[in-house]
C-alpha cells in the first residue's frame, strides 16, 4: 500500500460511504445510520494508524520541505508530461502527489505532519461523534448522512492538501454540505443561517482565492530557479523562508487577505456575526462539527498558509492582528454573558476562545527578552504551540458542550437559560459530565483549556505586556460566564424538570472520550500532543523567523515594533546567518 | 520569401463544409416533410414525427463533423493506409497545409471541426429539448429555422474575413429572430422577437458602417492582412486616426449586442422570457459561443495591433474601453439579476454577467503573450458555461410544459418529486456559481488565471488584478440568486401543480448537462487541451504551417493516371507578382491568377499573413521552396 493511497482513502473512505447510503433503499435508515458509523469509525482507525506509523517512522518525522523533495515531480518529455518519481518506494513517508492539471501546475498533493495530523485525529473524532450523535435524525436520512459523509470528506480533504488549489477546492466543496444540513435539518430560522454562513464563507473564500493567485503570478524574477507559477504549498513556503522572491509589500497583501478568509472562518471579531446564527440554528451533530472541526479549518490556514507563506507581512501586521485576537476574546466572553439562549452562550464562547488562536499566532516576540538584539523565536513558538493546543482543546470541549446542549434540548425543548436549573439532581450523570467538560473550557489547572491559555497568554505577555495582561484578565470573564451558566442549569432546584432521564447508554459513549480527552490533554499535554506536534511546529516557526529576517531589511525599513537600537543589528547578523546556511 | 501563389476555386473544399450543407439541406427536408406530410397527423403525433426526423439530421451533421475532422486526421496519421484508401489527389488534399478554403474566407483546418462539433451536439440537445411540449404550430418552419441558425453559427466561427463573417451573422440572428417569436399564443413571445430584431438589426447596421470604415482604412476584409497592415502602422495606434476609432467603436458595439454586454444588453431579459425555452437556450449558448469566437478573430487577431499601442490601459486603444465594458457587463448582469423571479430572466442576466467575466479573458486575450492559452481559457468557459445553461433551460421547459409558468418559485418541491434531477440543477448552478470541483470553477480560474498571467513589468497588470478581483467579487454576488434556485427545490414545499416526470427530452438535456459539468471539472485539462488547439489557428498572424508531405503510395499497389498540372515559367512567376502589387498585367496571361488574385492583392502589404503563406505551400509542397522557385520543371504533388 502506498502513501497515495494511505491517505488519500482518509477522504476516500467518506466518499465511498456516502455513495453507499445513496444506493441503499429509502426505508433502510438503520442500515445508513451503521455504514455513516462504519465509515468515520473506519477514518478514525486510519488516522490511528498513520498516527502510528507517523511517530514510528523517522522519515515520515522529516520536515515537509525534505520529503517533498524526496517525492519530487520530475517532467518527463515533452510540455505536460510529468511523472513521479518517488525515490524510496515503498517507505511510509506520508506524502504523495501526482499531476493533476498539468496546464497551471496544479497538483494532487497531500502529505501529513504533525500540525494537520492532529486536526485529521481530532476531526476523525469528532465526526464519529457526531455520526453517533446523529440518531435521532429521522427526517430525509438519506440525504443527511449522505451530505454529512461529504462533509467529512471535504473536511479531512481540507487538512490534507499541500497544493493550493487542492486545498481550495476541498475548501469550498465543504460549504455546499453545510448549508444544506443546517438549511434542511435546522431550527426556525434555518434558511436565512444558512445563506448567512454561506455567503459570509464564499466571501472569505474569496479573498483566499486572491491571495493565492497572487503568489502564483508574482513575477519576482528567478530565485534559484523558481519563477513563481507553483502552487505547490511546501516550495513556496521553503521559497518565501529562504529568499526574497516575494518582497515586503507583496507579503503585506497577501497576508491580509488571507488573514480575511480565514477570521471569517474562525470567526473572529468583525466577521463573526454569522457564527451565532449557524449554530443556532444547526442540529446538534452539526454544531459539534461546525464548533469542532470547521473553525478549526480558519485557524489552521493561518498556521499553514497565512503566517508561512507571508511571514514579513503577518509581522508587519502583527501587532493589530493580536489586537484583534484581544479583542474578539474580550467581546465573545462579554456577549457570552449577557445571553440566554445556551447554544448562542457556547457560539460566543466559541469567538472567545478562537480569539485565542489568533493572539497566539500574532504574538511575534522574536527576540530575546534579556538581549533584545538576539534572535531567540522560543516565546513565540509558545505562542504557534499554544494556538495548536487551544484549537484541538477546544475542539474537543466546544463539541463536548454542544453536544450537552443538544442532550437538555432533546429532553426539555429548550434551551433558554433562565428556564432551565436544578438539572444536576435530575440528572446526575449528565452533570457530572458537564461539569468537566465546562471547567475545561474555562481553562481550570489540569483540564485542556488550561494548558492552551497558558501559553498563549505567556507569548502574548512577553510581546506586549498590555495585551497579554488583557488576555489573561479575560480568564475572568471566562469563569464568570461558565460558573453563571453552570449555576443557572444545574445548580438549585426546578420541579419542572424532575422527570427528565439522565444520558442514555448512546450519549454516554459520546461523552466518555470527550471527558477523558479533556482531563488527558490537561494532565498529559507534553506526552500526548506537544512531542509531536511540536517539532512540526518549531519547524514552521523557524521558517516564519527566518523568512521575516530576511525581507525585513536592515536600514532600508525601520522595525514596526521600537525594541531598540538593537534590532537593525540583529537583523544584520540574521541575514549574515541566513546567507552562510 | 512566399510567392504570389495561384488562388484558385477549388470544389474539394466543400468536403470541409459539409456539416453545414447537410444541416442546411436538412432544414429543407424538415420543413417539406412537415408540410407535405406530418401536417395530417394529431399534434403530438406530428410533433414526434417532425422531431424525429430532425434528430436524424443532428445526428448526420454529426456524423459529418467527424468526418471532417477525423479524415485528414485518419490520413495524416496513418499516411499507408490512407494512401490505399483515397485517390492520389484527394490524398494531396487532405495533406495540404492550407487552413483556409473557398479563397481564404473561411477557415477550414481541423481544429476548426471542434467548433462545429460543439454546435452540433449542442443543436442535437436544443432539438430534442423542443420535442417536450407543445408550444408552437409551425414545427416544421421552428426546426428548420433552428438548423439554419446553426448554419450561420458554423460559418461565424469559421469566417477569416469580414464579409463572411457579417452574412453569417445575418444568417444565425434572422433565423433567431424568427423562431424567437414562433410561440405564437403567448405574446411575450412576438414582443421579444420584435424586440430582438429592432435592437439587432440596427446593431448589425452599426456593426456594418463600422466594417466600411475598416475597409476604407486598409482596403481589405481579410482579418489576417488588416492584423499585417495595422501591424505595420507602427506604434501610434488609433491616436490621431478617429476614423479607426469609430470603426472600433462601431465594430464593438455591433458584437456588444449579440453578446449582450452592457449598455447592448436591453434586448437579452425580454428575448429570454419571451423565447420558448429551447430557443432562449440555443440564443444563449449557440449564438453566444459563435459570437465569441467571432469577436476574438477580429479582437485578437485582425484588430490586435490596435489592443493598446501604447502600453497604457486608457491609452490609444480598445483594451480600456473592452476592460470598462467587462467591468459594467459582470456588475450590472449580476446584481440585475437578484431581483429577478422568473428563471429565465434570471438566467438572462446571469447569461449577461457571464458575459463579463468571458470579456475578461478576451482582454486577457488582446495582452496575452501567450494567445492560444488564453483563448483556450476563454473558450472552455464557453462550452462549459453552454452546457450548463442548456440544462438551466431544460428546467424551465419542464416548469412551462407542466406549470405554465417559469418563475424560480415554480421549482419548490423539486427534490421531493424528482430527486435525481433537482440533484443535477443543483450541479449545474454551482458549476454556474463556480464552486470548485466543477466545471464551471474550473472555466472561472482559468480566464482569470489568463487574465493574471502577464509578463513581469505589464502596465495592463494592475488593471487585471482589479478586474479579476471585481470577477470574483461577482462570483460571489451572483450565489445569492443562484442559491435562490435551489432553496427553492430543496428547502420549499411543493406548490401549485404537481410535475409529472421529466420524460426523455427534459431529462436528456438536463443529465447530459451535468455530466459534462461534473466531468470537465476535475478532468478539465482534457478538454482544455483540446480548446487550447482549437484556439491556436484561429489567432495565426504568422501561418507559418511546416511543409507536410504525402507519403509516396506504395509500388505496384495504386496505379493511377498523372493528374494534370500547369506549371509556371519564371516570367509567369514575375509576371504574377507584379499583377499582385498592383501593376496590370497583360490579360489572359495566367489562367489561374487573373481573377482570384483578388483577396492577396488587397493582403499585399501584409508580409506573413496566412493567405499568403499557406497556399503557397499549397503550390508547393516540395520543402524546399526557396531553391524550386526558379526551377521551372518542378511538378508539385507529382509521382
Amino acid at each position: 500500500m502506498s502513501d497515495n493511497l494511505l491517505l488519500s482513502a482518509l477522504w476516500l473512505i467518506p466518499v465511498i460511504g456516502m455513495i453507499a447510503v445513496l444506493i441503499v433503499p429509502r426505508s433502510r435508515l438503520d442500515l445508513m445510520r451503521w455504514i455513516s458509523l462504519g465509515s468515520t469509525f473506519a477514518v478514525l482507525v486510519l488516522a490511528v494508524v498513520i498516527l502510528g506509523i507517523y511517530l514510528d517512522r523517522p522519515e515520515a518525522q522529516t520536515s515537509l520541505r525534505e520529503r517533498g523533495a524526496q517525492n519530487a515531480l520530475l517532467a518527463v518529455g515533452g510540455e505536460g508530461a510529468v511523472e513521479v518519481a518517488e525515490s524510496k518506494s515503498g517507505s511510509f513517508d506520508l506524502m504523495a502527489r501526482s499531476p493533476w492539471i498539468p496546464f497551471f501546475n496544479i497538483q494532487y498533493y497531500i502529505g501529513v505532519d504533525g500540525v494537520n495530523l492532529s486536526l485529521i485525529l481530532l476531526t476523525a473524532l469528532i465526526a464519529f461523534l457526531a455520526c453517533l450523535a446523529s440518531w435521532n435524525i429521522t427526517h430525509q436520512p438519506k440525504g443527511y448522512y449522505s451530505l454529512f459523509l461529504l462533509l467529512t470528506a471535504s473536511m479531512t480533504g481540507v487538512f490534507l492538501s499541500l497544493d493550493l488549489i487542492l486545498f481550495y477546492v476541498f475548501f469550498e466543496v465543504m460549504l455546499l454540505p453545510m448549508y444544506f444540513l443546517i438549511a434542511i435539518w435546522g431550527g426556525p430560522m434555518r434558511d436565512y443561517a444558512a445563506i448567512k454562513f454561506l455567503l459570509y464563507t464564499l466571501f472569505g473564500s474569496v479573498f483566499i482565492l486572491v491571495a493565492i493567485l497572487i503568489l502564483y503570478f508574482y513575477p519576482g524574477g528567478s530565485v534559484r530557479g523558481f519563477q513563481g507559477h507553483s502552487f505547490d504549498l511546501v516550495e513556496l513556503t521553503s521559497v518565501v523562508t529562504e529568499s526574497g522572491y516575494y518582497p515586503r509589500s507583496v507579503q503585506g497583501w497577501v497576508f491580509l487577505l488571507f488573514l480575511v478568509g480565514f477570521l471569517v472562518k474562525l470567526p473572529s471579531f468583525p466577521f463573526h456575526t454569522w457564527l451565532p446564527d449557524a449554530h443556532v440554528e444547526a442540529p446538534t451533530p452539526i454544531s459539534m462539527i461546525l464548533a469542532g472541526i470547521l473553525l478549526k479549518i480558519g485557524g489552521y490556514g493561518m498556521v499553514r498558509l497565512a503566517w508561512p507563506l507571508a511571514p514579513a507581512g503577518a509581522y508587519d501586521w502583527s501587532m493589530v492582528v493580536a489586537a484583534i485576537g484581544v479583542f474578539s476574546i474580550l467581546y465573545g466572553a462579554l456577549v457570552a454573558m449577557a445571553q440566554n439562549d445556551f447554544k448562542k452562550l457556547v457560539a460566543y464562547s466559541s469567538v472567545s476562545h478562537m480569539g485565542f488562536v489568533t493572539l497566539g499566532m500574532a504574538s511575534m516576540a522574536l527576540f530575546s527578552p534579556v538581549d533584545s538584539s538576539r534572535l531567540d523565536p522560543r516565546y513565540y513558538a509558545f505562542g504557534v504551540n499554544g494556538a495548536m493546543f487551544m484549537m484541538l482543546a477546544h475542539g474537543i470541549t466546544s463539541a463536548g458542550m454542544f453536544f450537552l446542549v443538544g442532550v437538555i434540548y432533546d429532553r426539555a425543548k429548550t434551551r433558554e437559560l433562565d428556564k432551565l436549573g436544578g438539572l444536576n439532581n435530575v440528572m446526575p450523570l449528565y452533570g457530572s459530565m458537564s461539569y468537566v467538560i465546562f471547567f475545561g473550557a474555562m481553562g481550570l489547572p489540569g483540564l485542556c483549556g488550561f494548558v492552551a491559555e497558558v501559553f498563549v497568554v505567556l507569548a502574548a505577555f512577553h510581546y506586549s505586556v498590555s495585551l497579554g495582561t488583557l488576555a489573561a484578565a479575560a480568564m475572568i470573564l471566562t469563569a464568570g460566564y461558565i460558573l453563571w451558566t453552570i449555576q443557572r442549569v444545574f445548580l438549585g432546584r426546578n420541579e419542572s424538570w424532575k422527570d427528565l432521564p439522565d444520558l442514555n447508554a448512546r450519549e454516554f459513549l459520546i461523552a466518555v472520550p470527550l471527558v477523558i480527552l479533556t482531563i488527558a490533554l490537561g494532565i498529559f499535554p507534553q506526552a500526548l500532543i506537544l512531542n509531536w506536534v511540536g517539532p512540526s511546529v518549531d519547524q514552521t516557526v523557524q521558517g516564519i523567523v527566518s523568512a521575516r529576517e530576511l525581507n525585513v531589511q536592515p536600514g532600508q525599513i525601520p522595525a514596526p515594533r521600537s525594541a531598540g537600537a538593537g534590532l537593525p543589528a540583529g537583523a544584520r547578523a540574521a541575514v549574515a546567518q541566513a546567507q552562510e546556511h | 520569401m512566399p510567392s504570389t501563389p495561384p488562388i484558385s476555386f477549388d470544389p474539394r473544399d466543400v468536403f470541409f463544409i459539409t456539416p453545414q450543407v447537410v444541416l442546411a439541406v436538412w432544414g429543407l427536408v424538415v420543413l417539406l416533410a412537415d408540410l407535405a406530410l406530418a401536417r395530417r397527423l394529431a399534434e403530438t403525433a406530428r410533433r414526434q414525427v417532425v422531431g424525429k426526423l430532425a434528430l436524424v439530421g443532428v445526428g448526420l451533421a454529426l456524423a459529418a463533423a467527424l468526418a471532417v475532422m477525423l479524415v485528414p486526421l485518419f490520413a495524416r496519421a496513418f499516411p499507408e493506409d490512407a494512401s490505399a484508401w483515397f485517390r492520389r489527389r484527394t490524398l494531396d488534399y487532405l495533406f495540404e497545409n492550407d487552413p483556409t478554403i473557398f479563397l481564404g474566407t473561411i477557415a477550414g483546418d481541423l481544429e476548426t471541426g471542434t467548433f462545429n462539433l460543439v454546435f452540433v451536439l449542442l443543436l442535437g440537445l436544443v432539438t430534442w429539448l423542443s420535442l417536450a411540449w407543445k408550444f408552437t404550430e409551425e414545427w416544421g418552419e421552428y426546426l428548420a429555422l433552428l438548423f439554419w441558425a446553426t448554419v450561420g453559427m458554423m460559418f461565424l466561427s469559421a469566417a477569416e474575413e469580414f464579409i463572411t463573417l457579417f452574412v453569417a451573422l445575418e444568417t444565425m440572428t434572422i433565423c433567431l429572430y424568427l423562431a424567437t417569436s414562433l410561440e405564437k399564443a403567448r405574446r411575450r413571445s412576438a414582443e421579444g422577437g420584435l424586440k430582438y430584431f429592432v435592437y439587432g438589426s440596427v446593431s448589425s447596421a452599426l456593426f456594418l458602417f463600422g466594417l466600411s470604415y475598416l475597409y476604407g482604412i486598409t482596403g481589405t476584409t481579410q482579418f489576417n492582412a488588416i492584423h499585417g497592415l495595422l501591424a505595420g502602422a507602427g506604434e501610434s495606434g488609433l491616436a490621431g486616426n478617429p476614423a479607426g476609432m469609430m470603426a472600433i467603436l462601431l465594430i464593438l458595439a455591433g458584437f456588444g449586442f449579440k453578446i449582450a454586454a452592457v449598455p447592448f444588453h436591453q434586448w437579452a431579459p425580454d428575448v429570454y422570457e419571451g423565447a420558448p425555452a429551447p430557443v432562449a437556450a440555443w440564443v444563449a449558448t449557440g449564438s453566444k459561443i459563435a459570437s465569441f469566437v467571432a469577436f476574438m478573430k477580429v479582437f485578437a487577431n485582425a484588430l490586435l495591433p490596435w489592443a493598446s499601442p501604447g502600453g497604457n490601459i486608457l491609452g490609444p486603444g480598445w483594451i480600456g474601453v473592452l476592460a470598462l465594458i467587462a467591468a459594467v457587463t459582470m456588475t450590472y448582469g449580476n446584481f440585475a439579476a437578484l431581483a429577478q423571479r422568473n428563471l429565465k430572466r434570471m438566467l438572462a442576466y446571469s447569461s449577461i454577467a457571464h458575459s463579463g467575466y468571458i470579456l475578461v479573458g478576451v482582454a486577457a486575450l488582446g495582452l496575452s503573450t501567450d494567445g492560444a492559452r488564453a483563448a483556450g481559457a476563454v473558450l472552455f468557459y464557453l462550452v462549459v458555461y453552454s452546457f450548463a445553461n442548456v440544462g438551466a433551460f431544460a428546467a424551465a421547459a419542464w416548469l412551462m410544459r407542466d406549470r405554465e409558468n417559469d418563475n424560480i418559485d415554480d421549482l419548490s418541491g423539486l427534490a421531493r418529486e424528482q430527486p435525481l434531477l433537482a440533484v443535477c440543477i443543483l450541479f449545474l448552478m454551482l458549476s454556474l456559481i463556480g464552486i470548485p470541483p466543477l466545471a464551471g470553477f474550473f472555466g472561472k480560474l482559468y480566464v482569470f488565471m489568463e487574465a493574471l498571467n502577464q509578463p513581469s513589468g505589464s502596465p495592463h497588470a494592475v488593471t487585471l488584478i482589479w478586474l479579476v478581483a471585481l470577477g470574483l467579487f461577482n462570483s460571489v454576488v451572483s450565489a445569492f440568486y443562484y442559491v435562490r434556485v435551489l432553496r427553492a427545490m430543496f428547502l420549499r414545499d411543493a406548490t401549485g401543480r404537481r410535475l409529472a416526470p421529466a420524460d426523455t427530452p427534459v431529462g436528456l438535456s438536463i443529465l447530459a448537462a451535468t455530466a459534462v459539468v461534473i466531468v470537465f471539472g476535475p478532468f478539465s485539462d482534457s478538454l482544455m487541451s483540446v480548446m487550447q488547439a482549437a484556439a491556436a489557428p484561429m489567432l495565426t498572424v504568422p501561418a507559418t504551417v511546416p511543409p507536410l508531405d504525402a507519403p509516396r503510395p506504395r509500388p505496384g499497389k495504386v496505379v493511377r493516371k498523372p493528374v494534370p498540372r500547369f506549371e509556371y515559367s519564371k516570367e509567369e512567376m514575375e509576371r504574377m507578382r507584379s499583377m499582385a502589387n498592383g501593376g496590370a498585367g497583360p490579360p489572359g496571361g495566367v489562367r489561374p491568377a487573373a481573377k482570384s488574385a483578388g483577396p492577396s492583392a488587397k493582403a499585399k502589404n501584409a508580409p506573413a499573413s496566412k493567405t499568403e503563406n499557406a497556399p503557397a505551400s499549397k503550390a508547393n509542397n516540395a520543402p524546399a521552396s526557396k531553391g524550386a522557385l526558379g526551377d521551372s520543371t518542378r511538378t508539385p504533388g507529382q509521382n
